[in-house]
């Protein structure tokens, strides 16, 4: 699992590379709650080359929004692989983020 | 198979279940399903049932019939009962402060089958299968 996090103007660009899972998520967690704690309250998460999920990431993506959305802030997604989106669709977790089909949408969203 | 409660061995599992079900022909997206729901539960048992110690052992058996893949995982450690953990409802989930039942959501929404069974002789059952379909279909 690579994370690579790049910030702009107006928000945080994370690209997830890999498998997000039990073990991964671990120090996923503390690099994004790292973040919001400097004050960083808008995330894109960049899931184009995301090829796994379980419940441990998303409870991650889940525990972030959570923290920013009281100040304002958003996490939202792009780029979902379909076997991805599908574990977002029957967990429900379309219901609470914005999935965007593309990066620049996602941009676009967030400017 | 049989592994120690331990996180890392998860990658295992995984493995087996991946190399056992293509053999049987099983299609990949059905495969995927197969291995989260699993990945769920052995991650369920390692944290509460064994409360992530790591000398637990927890068995997996794989069994497949013509259209369906049951898959029993066994655990000699705390039972729960499944029927006080809810089906998260979504929206209201995201107000709830504790975080938490997501795993054996995903398990209940991705497999056709769920039966669990706490064993007064010490052990736990957890069984759950799902149709499948043959790539050569």
């Amino acid at each position: 699992m690579d994370v690579t996090i790049e910030k702009h103007n107006s928000y945080n660009n994370i690209i997830l590379k890999g498998r997000l899972d039990t073990i991964t998520s671990i120090p996923f967690e503390k690099q994004i709650l790292a973040l919001i704690e400097n004050g960083e309250i808008n995330f894109l998460i960049d899931c184009e080359q995301l090829n796994y999920i379980s419940s441990a990431g998303l409870r991650v993506l889940l525990l972030a929004s959570k923290k920013v959305t009281p100040n304002g802030g958003k996490v939202v997604l792009s780029a979902l692989q379909d076997h991805i989106r599908e574990v977002f669709e029957i967990s429900g977790f379309t219901a609470i983020f914005k999935i965007f089909g593309s990066h620049d949408e996602a941009v676009t969203f967030l400017n | 198979m049989q592994i120690k409660s331990t996180t890392e061995n998860l990658s295992l599992v995984r493995d087996f279940i991946q190399e056992t079900a293509l053999n049987k022909g099983v299609h990949q997206a059905i495969i995927d399903k197969i291995i989260l729901a699993v990945d769920e539960a052995s991650t369920n048992i390692i944290k509460h049932a064994y409360h992530s110690k790591p000398d637990g052992d927890i068995i997996i058996q794989l069994e497949f019939t013509d259209d369906k893949c049951r898959i029993i995982l066994i655990d000699f450690g705390e039972g729960f009962n499944p029927s006080q953990i809810p089906q998260p409802d979504m929206p209201k989930y995201f107000e709830q402060k504790k975080v938490g039942g997501l795993g054996l959501h995903l398990i209940r929404t991705l497999m056709d089958y769920v039966e669990y069974h706490t064993d007064k002789g010490g052990y736990n059952q957890l069984t759950i299968a799902k149709k499948i379909k043959n790539t050569a279909a």
